[in-house]
């Protein structure tokens, strides 16, 4: 009789996860980059950053409110680029 | 690891670092053809980079350092003081527990109070013991740690001592010889006769796994308090037999106990099953009639082996003063006793399963192959089982056909009727019993080359086998699982070449019918399937896994352990692979609940819900794993004890999936309860303890105890640069764990320090572009925003992100 494996390393929990390019660690950092970025008043850099976060967020489930939190900001920069350009 | 090794890990870690994360394991498996020590050395490096917030390390791991570490404790010990008192590991030696011509036996405690795992280790002091027969002794002692049987003591390790003498850690068992529990306990024949039962099914284990004990008495068999038995000493005569012949030959068989030693052992013949099982007929005939079967009283040693050879033994029963008891003991018993213990090993029993079956015949009622087969004997055995409804027929039918055709026609019926009633399972366990006796039987292989007295290497033992295969005639599905077997005995040898030869081989007959398989059959396309993937053709063996399941299911056999085995490599491979939908699938079509209370099936619950966890941690449903984990932590408690090292790794994992979970109140609990068990286990400062030391700095510093996440941080770290060195890489994460606390603490100068100090680790060490530093990318992030140098910071935020892009994601 074959003794089963008992081989799978349990550190694979922490390894490489299957979210692909979509990982939520990733859309965490765009945030925090897109708010340093707003701090400085660089609005047309924050945006497509907080675009890129959103599309993680919702890809991975995220809660309603961590995705009406970037929503705002996406908001507050569009709003800001609108003004800057009028 | 040696230098070579660990230059080739980082050869093609950093190759495969280089690559896109979809072409990495392709590489790795390419490079690593072959050598699966590597590829599970550089895998397991590559997955520890993408993680710096929790380690978790399997638990084979945590075992073989444990034994690492006693057996290099046991390495210093010297034949000049006692080694009592002495710490060998995490284990002390308590005292001696045996002492005899070969050397000592100590037992060894765990060091913490708490913990309560002893081994005992075995010091081999004899001259017999010479540096070919350890050599010999090593190279076997693969197969002797492999033989699993819980009735046979484990074997954890072996060695030779600081000067040159053989120690080897075993499993430590608390009981008494079998024939002082049978007097102490007042068994009645048929507890014995259980027992003994017990002891012919782990000797026949071993004996199906090439490994003759030479040395049985009931000094080596105990039973504990439970009333298990356990065979202790496996194959380890075989370290005091003498290489060369002539004179020096003679006191290779004066080792052995002269007692329960067999005529060929005295004659320095050909040692083979027969001679283990004339061992144990000795230990049978004292069970049942309480008296050892030759008077030795008195006697020299040269008398004692002359009575063995030529002295003829009387019957157990008239040993026995009770009436009761003699007669129980007359007829059948009486003969499979002599039958044991027979001078030349031809007549006697020759395999554990021919004596088996008579114990079990006997039992039933049914015929012995003891017995004289006579028509005279075979028509009792019927008449006592079918006492009431002969004596009304036996008159009419003794007048028409006689008395000879009337039971000659009632044997046969009996007989065709519990063939159709379980035809095909007899046939199976027929079939089974051919491919163990085979097995067997290639120890009985009369190779003209082997002199009397000469040991046969297993290889030896296994080419010969496979050469009488190929001249008998077998049907396929036997000639497979013979095949099948000897390929597992060559994984077990490292002989991986021949191993997947055979199996494929084996692999092509099973696949030539679909139906009128067995276990054994149904194991060939697991044997096959390990072994591709263990040579990294995954495709192959995920082929192989598909078709056993399949035959599987045309023989109706899915409600077995065997079935699960095959699942459970299936699962272990689409993990590897990162397929964890695949691998819950098949988790899923398997239903633990319905296995039994019994501790092997708690075990394998809680392994069973292990994998489940794993497959659905990754694949983001941390949730559900959480539960699916607590379920293998429940099991695991009911089948081990709190304080298990079992159980301090799913410890450490629930907490690392609360810490991913951002639940660090919770990871608090189960970080703390790993570090306890792990403290205990393997003491403060072992690297394995640095790792829910390591959780409880990244826990406490997500719940704004800085103070106390810095202290962590710091312990961690010099547990490992202690342990691994101050260039490794863990020790390296440490220190950027101290500086992301320093951050949280506004001290952002200090936490530039110890960034520095930790990178320039990874940079001595890594290549410019190594994924190591992803994780610096962010720490630096964070302390350039705190010394407000905002384009710094904006800097390494594009490198994280880019990190995370390209390599990570």
């Amino acid at each position: 009789m074959i003794k089963q494996l008992n081989t799978i390393p349990e550190r694979l929990i922490f390894s490489e996860k299957a979210w692909g390019d979509k990982h939520p660690q990733l859309g965490q950092m765009l945030v925090s980059y897109a708010k340093m970025e707003m701090e400085r008043e660089s609005y047309d850099k924050a945006h497509p950053l907080l675009k890129e976060a959103l599309d993680i967020q919702k890809h991975n489930e995220q809660s309603d409110e961590e995705l009406k939190a970037t929503q705002k900001l996406i908001d507050e920069c569009e709003d800001r680029i609108q003004r800057a350009s009028i | 690891m040696s230098n070579t090794n660990w230059q080739q890990i980082e050869t093609i870690l950093d190759q495969a670092l280089d690559l896109p994360k979809g072409q990495r394991q392709k590489f790795i498996e390419t490079e690593c053809k072959g050598k699966p020590e590597l590829k599970g050395e550089v895998t397991q490096l590559l997955e520890s980079i993408f993680d710096s917030e929790g380690w978790l390390e399997n638990l084979e791991d945590y075992k073989r350092d444990m034994y690492d570490e006693l057996a290099d404790g046991i390495k210093l010990l010297s034949s000049d003081k006692s080694p009592i008192g002495t710490k060998v590991g995490s284990y002390r030696i308590e005292k001696k527990i045996g002492e005899g011509g070969m050397g000592s036996v100590y037992l060894a405690k765990h060091s913490s109070s708490d913990i309560e795992h002893n081994v005992a280790i075995k010091i081999i002091r004899s001259e017999k013991a010479t540096s070919e027969n350890i050599r010999r002794f090593k190279h076997e002692q693969k197969i002797l740690a492999g033989l699993h049987h819980p009735g046979i003591a484990r074997m954890y390790d072996a060695g030779t001592t600081g000067d040159g003498y053989p120690y080897l850690i075993m499993e430590y068992v608390n009981g008494i010889s079998i024939t002082d529990y049978c007097n102490q306990s007042d068994c009645t024949l048929e507890q014995k006769l259980n027992l003994f039962i017990d002891v012919l099914q782990a000797l026949r284990h071993a004996h199906e796994n090439l490994v003759i004990h030479r040395d049985l008495k009931p000094s080596n068999i105990l039973v504990d308090e439970s009333g298990n038995i356990k065979i202790l000493d496996f194959g380890i005569s075989k370290l005091l037999v003498d290489d060369e012949d002539s004179s020096l030959t003679k006191t290779g068989a004066r080792l052995l106990t002269p007692r329960y030693a067999a005529p060929e052992q005295i004659l320095q013949e050909n040692i083979t099953t027969a001679t283990d099982l004339y061992s144990l007929g000795i230990v049978f005939y004292q069970l049942i009639s309480g008296q050892y079967p030759y008077n030795f009283n008195e006697l020299s040693r040269y008398e004692i082996e002359q009575a063995i050879l030529k002295q003829e033994t009387c019957k157990p029963s008239i040993k026995v003063t009770d009436p009761k008891i003699q007669k129980q003991l007359q007829g059948d018993l009486d003969a499979i006793a002599l039958k044991a213990i027979r001078k030349e090993s031809i007549h006697r029993y020759r395999m554990a399963n021919e004596f088996l079956e008579d114990l079990k015949n006997f039992h039933k009622g049914l015929p012995v192959t003891a017995r004289e087969d006579s028509f005279r004997y075979r028509s009792q055995k019927f008449l006592r089982r079918h006492k009431q409804g002969i004596t009304v027929t036996a008159g009419f039918l003794l007048l028409l056909i006689g008395l000879s055709s009337f039971y000659t026609w009632r044997i046969a019926e009996e007989r065709d009727q519990a063939q159709q009633q379980a035809q095909r399972a007899e046939i199976q366990a027929e079939r089974a019993k051919q491919v163990s006796d085979f097995m067997i039987n290639i120890f009985q292989s009369n190779n003209p080359e082997n002199t009397p007295g000469e040991d046969i290497p297993v290889s030896t033992v296994i080419d010969a086998g496979i050469e009488r295969l190929n001249e008998q005639e077998l049907s396929p599905v036997n000639r497979a699982t013979i095949l099948g077997v000897i390929a597992q005995i060559q994984i077990k040898l490292s002989d991986i070449e021949s191993a997947q030869q055979l199996s494929s081989q084996a692999f092509n007959l099973v696949m030539d019918s679909v139906d009128n398989h067995n276990l054994g059959t149904l194991d060939v396309p697991t044997i096959y399937g390990q072994i591709a993937y263990q040579t990294g053709d995954f495709s192959e063996a995920v082929q192989a896994f598909q078709i056993g399941d399949s035959l599987f299911k045309a023989n109706d056999l899915t409600n077995t352990y065997e079935y699960r085995a095959l699942k459970y490599n299936l699962v272990n491979l689409y993990t590897e692979q990162k397929k964890y939908e695949e691998a819950l699938r098949v988790l899923d079509i398997l239903n633990p609940e319905t296995w039994g209370d019994d501790k092997e099936s708690i075990i394998e619950k809680s392994d069973f819900y292990n994998y489940k966890a794993i497959a659905l941690k990754n694949l983001g449903k941390q949730r559900e794993a959480l539960l699916i984990y607590k379920k293998a932590l429940e099991y695991r408690l009911e089948a081990y004890g709190p304080n298990n090292p079992e159980v301090g790794t799913i410890y450490n994992n629930i907490s690392s999936l609360y810490i991913s979970l951002d639940q660090y109140e919770k990871a608090l609990a189960y970080a703390e309860q790993a570090y306890i068990i792990r403290k205990k286990t393997l003491g403060p400062n072992h690297n394995l303890t640095a790792t829910p030391v390591w959780s409880l700095s990244v826990i406490n510093r997500n719940l704004n105890n800085y103070e106390e996440a810095l202290k962590y941080a710091e312990e961690a770290g010099a547990i490992l640069k202690e342990t691994l060195g101050s260039d490794h890489w863990r020790y390296a994460i440490t220190i950027r764990g101290q500086a992301e606390v320093l951050i949280k603490m506004n001290e952002f100068l200090k936490a530039k320090m110890k960034a520095d100090e930790a990178i320039e680790i990874i940079n001595t060490h890594y290549p410019s572009n190594h994924a190591f530093k992803a994780h610096f990318n962010a720490t630096y992030t964070n302390i350039y925003k705190g010394l407000e140098d905002l384009d710094k910071a904006a800097e390494y935020y594009s490198r994280a992100i880019d990190f995370f892009r390209k390599g990570m994601g």
